[in-house]
């Protein structure tokens, strides 16, 4: 077939507030091809595909469609020319059928449309008629998807496909797919790349936004690569290789290895025993999840999206109280004195009771009885009250509050940074003081810790900000993640939990957060990583734990295994079980 | 598949003439010259609108138009007693207003301050009535104070408890809680009423038990001064406490309190009574003060316009200070030139509440940008430009 | 006296039934409206300007008193769609085109419109006013002869009301119909439930919201047209303005649904009638008038106990929408 230009972008600029976003940008598109478009996170890719989906309107430069140009200043008009977008957060309502989802937007002259395109004859609001259309175009592609399912019941890659299925059923000829394979397990990528290549053989051109360069290499034609919002070229995929792509991407070159440390552990750290959580519904969200981590471990937790990560670290953070089983910690305080941080006498008469101490420099247990506070008071300050062993605690249906109470020093930087983590509205001296802010004497917060506390991470992880005082939600993702990560490791956690901590930043930034998780396994810290790129994960961990639809399905040595193994653990079931629905 | 997009008939549209996008950092001289603008504007507004309702004929009064703002200055900065009970209205609002504010900052939309003032209002007028009379008027003065705290606490804990257990919906809570306060005082007023009358009358009008002493012969000084220093005090609470930190946390989201370890329902149950008590004080201070009874109409809808100064202000206590002064000014001075230009007196809501649309829409023009494409708009007519359908007008005002 | 109970809890059920049957269809389209009660004032305003107009033109044509059914209805009800279509398009421009908060804005118009009724009446000249009770007697309190309706009590439950009370029934069923079953009452919930996702469908969030905010005004400014005019007998000393709380809440109870509306109307206009029909005094009379309201709090708290969440608000109730919002 001859190559045909269908879209081409000509100076395309989008400016945010100060923030230039896309500037100057050319691209051309051409029938029958698929098209990656190339770049890190904030390189301006989903903008740029945005402008041409109708949702931002460029503040300069022309589209033009089969060699026309053309505005496109609504969602509506880009179905007019035959263009789809599905973007990375879904746009569905959640309470309607797939078919209701499929239909909606269509008006009488959309229906005339398309049944002038099928040839048949116009139907009007019908969704019988529309749910036998959308079962047709399933089987023309190659998907399985109930029209009648609700979407809040469908998994993450039903409710993609659901998105696909709307674009076609506009009968879109140009495809844009945000970031399709996010949250796919491998298994899943490789079925929705059948898909493209199907489309793409019935003469439809599709982009992919991506910011991985194997799927790059894999799936497209062509790749187009975006750097800092301009298009820094294009080139044919099969001149392409992934260092070229990465040179590009970046303009200079990076390494791409994440070093794994070698050192040994240092003992149990976590140990999770049985533990089941209820769901609101009732439903069981976690099943007898057993695992141990170690100090100075990185231990991966991989799974497809909701099958209980996040809940799993929330359990552990004591967030949740409906639970059955065993969090045990091991506080390493074997051979340390005890200190009044966190213990009051009183604690430490209990504990001298059960024989927990050893005077320095004795073996034998030592005994507070009849000794007065002052006398213990000075033995503390002294440091000669000495654990024998680690002090081992039950985490279970305790409170973060009272989990820091103990002592415990337990770190927990959850996914959602601005709706979890971080106040969005809020300077970074008071999202430094979260955590902190009961600490002082009185009714009134003390700043001058959290301030220095701020100062000195925002120079050491070259947070760019204009001031200690701006609210954190007008900072960028990488920096946002930063002052979030910063702050949770600036208590030298003994546990550190992170969920999808490189989530929408841009390479450098990504490493610099390896770096420092890296840098709490050689402290000694045992480090829970939940993460979506098995790759990733693979050249981080030390371990990884499969998790699967709430249960365990696997801890596997990330030296022993690969991406396959670990994605089949990651669906087995998942299958399964949608085939007994079809 | 080309020839589809090509089949297309192709209609002239012009490019958008204007476009609107999110203002990232405003400078504070451009809120306040926006702000001072709408003020303007609104004031403007009211004396065109006086001016076209007036009866009176140009020959019968040529200076008309000015005049309204004349009697506005008359009605409220006239003379030391008007000035008095300017402020006092504007003093009244503004410590409802902050009082809801803690409440409103964590996302409580208390809007029962009506009934919360009332039964602050209820309990001093209860200790007023039957026991005000017997004993000295300081310990008169401290029981209605503490019965009127314990009242509208106890009004806005009942909301807030079942808001914390049960997540029940505040909004309509609150707003029944009003009606049913209002309910009560309509029973007590008319089961103590004076045979005859309508309604409970004022109270201790011979004794003036009960009464807020007069200072250089207002009886409102008092009250005035308490109101500012309790609103200062709440700004300082909200910015520089503990409390006010963990306010400031439930405002960003629930998920991060609990993450922090904040108890939920202790800090919303908790902050609800703050808010119910500050409003008792303010109920104390209307009886006290002004009033010197009860009756359903005695808090007169200032909990509702306290709900719209307590945003305006941006949650900030002491920007309320300038919309409840300007809201007095507006609603006091408004009737007095109802009265001497012969019109209604309702008038007074109405230009209350077209005052407080035009604030409201000022909050457009600091956040958002209108950019225009005066060139582009005016050039894309001869242009052939592909879009269908739509009119400029709509897309404008869609992007 | 228990036919009497039921037939007035109908008459002043429809109050209710037009408030939160209007309410619905804007909250259906995520917007919270709390200028209901300004709204039904306005509306009854609209209606009393309509008649004033209306009897002013037979004044001037030299035939007062020579009333018309239809030309009496046409112009009340007119003037209210009018009057209140135009409070609802003041705070769709307001909340939508320039994004103001929804709350705000819905308390801001209930001042307005609660002072603008009383303000516009005080200038209604008293002889020509005087002619609204006979409009309202005449035409609008009842649309069967009374010869028809008193004959036996079934006629007296069915036929003794006016025709804004079947209306108001229509409107309802209307309303459920359209949202359950059509094209157009989809795109609506879709707007309401995720407006980033109907923008994505190629719908104009802002264009519905607009319609759907300015026809529920209209429907809820018959309320206040009905009250005047037929609750009331066209005396103006009423004001609607507590009934429209009362109207807002009736929403969330009926959960969205305007067919289950027209029993909550029914049974609220019950209980706030009640009282009335009891032989206590007066103190006591005013805690019984309180049952409504306690009522829809223990309603409140026993939905929010066993169910967690409230019915199926629109998961965008409140939320102004922006699609350059990142």
């Amino acid at each position: 077939m001859e190559k045909q230009q269908v879209i081409e972008l000509k100076g395309i600029t989008k400016i945010f507030g100060r923030i230039v976003a896309n500037h100057d940008c050319n691209l051309s598109l051409y029938n029958g091809e698929i098209l990656s478009l190339l770049g890190e996170n904030g390189s301006g890719k989903t903008t740029l595909m945005n402008a041409l989906a109708g949702i931002y309107c460029p503040d300069a430069g022309d589209i033009y469609v089969n060699g026309e140009k053309v505005r496109i200043s609504s969602p509506h008009d880009a179905y007019k020319y035959h263009i789809g977008m599905v973007h990375q957060h879904f746009k569905l309502v959640d309470t309607f059928t797939a078919v209701e989802n499929v239909v909606v937007g269509l008006t009488k002259k959309d229906y005339e449309e398309i049944a002038k395109k099928d040839g048949t004859k116009a139907q009007g609001f019908n969704l019988k008629a529309s749910a036998n259309r959308i079962t047709e175009i399933c089987n023309k592609f190659g998907f399985k998807l109930n029209p009648w399912q609700k979407v809040n019941t469908m998994s993450v890659s039903e409710k993609q496909t659901l998105e696909i299925i709307k674009a076609l059923y506009r009968g879109v000829d140009i495809l844009i797919l945000d970031e399709p394979t996010a949250v796919l397990t491998p298994q899943e990528i490789e079925k929705l790349f059948d898909v493209l290549r199907a489309m793409k053989k019935d003469g439809k051109s599709i982009i992919i936004i991506t910011h991985k360069l194997n799927e790059v290499l894999e799936i497209s034609d062509r790749v187009a690569v975006l750097c800092k919002g301009e298009v820094a070229g294009d080139i044919l995929t099969e001149n392409a290789t992934e260092k070229i792509l990465t040179e590009m991407m970046v303009g200079h070159k990076v390494d791409l290895n994440i070093n794994r440390m070698e050192i040994p552990t240092t003992g149990e750290r976590l140990i999770v025993q049985d533990l089941s959580l209820n769901g609101r519904d009732g439903r069981k969200v976690l099943k007898n999840i057993n695992f141990t981590v170690y100090g100075s471990e990185i231990l991966g937790i991989a799974g497809i999206s909701g099958s209980g990560q996040k809940e799993l670290l929330e359990t552990i953070a004591g967030l949740n109280r409906n639970t059955q089983g065993t969090i045990i910690f091991h506080n390493p305080k074997k051979e340390q004195p005890v200190t009044f941080f966190h213990k009051n006498i009183k604690q430490i008469r209990e504990l001298a009771a059960q024989g927990k101490f050893h005077l320095k420099g004795k073996k034998e247990p030592l005994s507070l009885v009849g000794k007065t506070n002052k006398e213990i008071t000075e033995m503390v300050n002294k440091e000669q009250i000495i654990f024998y062993e680690d002090e081992i605690m039950n985490l279970k249906g305790k409170k973060p509050i009272e989990i820091r109470d103990l002592g415990i020093k337990l770190s927990f930087v959850p996914e959602d940074r601005l709706g979890m983590g971080l106040v969005g509205s809020m300077d970074l001296i008071d999202n430094m003081m979260l955590r902190s802010f009961r600490k002082g004497k009185g009714g009134i917060v003390h700043r001058n810790k959290p301030a220095a506390l701020a100062k000195e991470l925002v120079d050491e992880l070259e947070i760019k900000t204009p001031s200690l005082h701006t609210s954190v939600k007008k900072l960028s993702g990488g920096n946002i993640q930063k002052v979030l990560v910063g702050r949770e490791i600036s208590t030298r956690p003994k546990v550190l939990m992170v969920a999808y901590p490189v989530r929408g930043l841009d390479i450098n930034s990504s490493y610099m957060i390896y770096n420092l998780i890296n840098k709490q396994k050689e402290k000694g810290s045992a480090v829970i990583y939940v993460g979506e790129d098995l790759d990733v994960i693979l050249a981080l961990c030390d371990r990884v734990l499969v998790l699967r639809d709430g249960e365990v399905a696997g801890i596997l040595n990330c030296k022993d295994t690969n991406k396959n193994e670990i994605g089949l653990l990651m669906t087995k079931k998942v299958e399964e079980r949608s085939e007994e629905n079809a | 598949m080309p020839e589809l997009a090509q089949k297309q008939k192709v209609k002239k549209v012009r490019n958008p003439l204007f476009h609107i996008a999110r203002r990232n950092e405003v400078p504070t001289w451009f809120v306040f010259v926006v702000k001072l603008s709408f003020i303007l504007g609104a004031l403007l507004l009211c004396g065109i609108i006086s001016f076209l309702v007036s009866p009176i004929t140009l020959d019968e009064m040529p200076e008309k138009f000015i005049s309204y703002y004349i009697f506005v200055v008359e009605g409220t900065f006239f003379n030391m007693n008007t000035a008095f009970s300017t402020l006092w209205n504007a003093s009244l609002l503004l410590i409802i207003a902050a009082a809801i504010t803690p409440a409103f900052k964590m996302k409580f939309w208390n809007i029962g301050a009506e009934g919360q003032v009332l039964m602050g209002c209820f309990g001093a007028a209860i200790v007023m009535k039957f026991i005000a009379p017997s004993i000295p008027n300081f310990l008169a003065l401290i029981l209605m104070l503490v019965l009127a705290l314990i009242f509208a606490a106890a009004w806005a804990a009942i909301p807030a408890i079942f808001k914390a257990f049960f997540n029940t919906n505040e909004t309509l809570f609150t707003l029944m809680m009003n009606y049913i306060a209002i309910g009560l005082v309509a029973a007590f007023s008319l089961k103590f009423k004076a045979t005859g009358s309508t309604a409970l009358g004022v109270l201790n009008a011979g004794t003036h038990a009960g009464w807020m002493p007069e200072i250089f012969g207002s009886s409102y000084l008092i009250g005035i001064f308490v109101i500012i220093n309790l609103v200062v005090a709440l700004w300082f609470y909200l910015k520089y406490s503990k409390h006010g930190y963990e306010i400031a946390v439930l405002n960003g989201s629930v998920r991060t309190a609990e993450y922090v370890g904040i108890n939920v329902k202790v800090v919303t149950i908790r902050t609800m009574i703050l808010c119910g008590a500050v409003c008792g004080i303010a109920g104390f201070l209307l009886v006290s003060g002004s009033s010197h009874t009860v009756s359903e109409t005695v808090v007169g809808g200032r909990g509702f316009t306290a709900v719209m100064i307590s945003w305006l202000g941006h949650f900030n206590p002491l920007e309320m200070v300038l919309y409840s002064v300007l809201n007095a000014i507006i609603t006091v001075g408004s009737s007095n030139a109802a009265a001497n230009l012969q019109y209604s007196g309702e008038v007074a809501n109405v230009l209350s509440g077209l005052f407080f649309l035009l604030i409201l829409t000022s909050e457009f023009f600091t956040n958002f940008r209108i950019r225009f494409n005066l060139r582009q708009f005016f050039k894309s007519k001869n242009e052939p430009p592909m879009s269908e359908g739509q009119t400029p007008k709509a897309e404008g005002g869609k992007q | 006296m228990f036919l009497e109970i039921i037939t007035s809890s109908i008459k002043f059920a429809t109050v209710f039934l037009f408030g939160s049957a209007g309410e619905t269809v804007t909250e259906k389209s995520g917007h919270l409206n709390m200028g209901t009660p300004g709204i039904m004032c306005i509306g009854a305003m609209g209606s009393a300007i309509g008649a004033y107009i209306y009897l002013s033109i037979l004044v001037k044509l030299g035939i007062p008193g020579q009333t018309n059914a239809f030309l009496a209805f046409f112009f009340t009800a007119f003037f209210c769609l009018l009057f209140a279509g135009l409070a609802g398009l003041l705070f769709s421009f307001i909340t939508v085109t320039l994004r103001c908060n929804q709350n705000v804005t819905g308390l801001a118009l209930t001042t307005f419109g609660v002072g603008l009724y009383p303000f516009v009446i005080s200038f209604f000249k008293k002889e020509i006013s005087l002619g609204f009770s006979s409009l309202s007697s005449k035409y609008l309190m009842h649309v069967f002869p009374e010869s028809f309706y008193n004959s036996n009590w079934f006629t007296q439950l069915f036929f003794s009301y006016g025709i804004l009370v079947y209306l108001a029934i229509a409107v309802a069923i209307g309303i459920a119909i359209i949202m359950k079953k059509t094209r157009v009452g989809l795109f609506l919930r879709t707007v309401g439930e995720n407006p980033a996702a109907a923008d994505a469908a190629g719908i104009s969030v802002n264009r519905y919201r607009y319609l759907a905010t300015i026809i529920g005004s209209a429907i809820s400014g018959l309320g206040g047209m009905y009250y005047l005019f037929d609750n009331c007998s066209a005396a103006f000393e009423f004001v609607v303005d507590s009934y429209g709380w009362l109207a807002v809440s009736l929403v969330i109870f009926t959960m969205w649904n305007t067919n289950i509306g027209i029993a909550g109307s029914f049974i609220f206009a019950f209980l706030y009638i009640m009282p009335g029909y009891l032989n206590v005094p007066g103190p006591e009379k005013q805690i019984f008038a309180l049952i409504p309201y306690f009522v829809t709090v223990i309603i409140l708290v026993v939905t929010s106990i066993f169910n967690k969440k409230l019915g199926k608000a629109p998961a965008g109730l409140g939320q102004s929408y922006f699609r350059e919002d990142r």
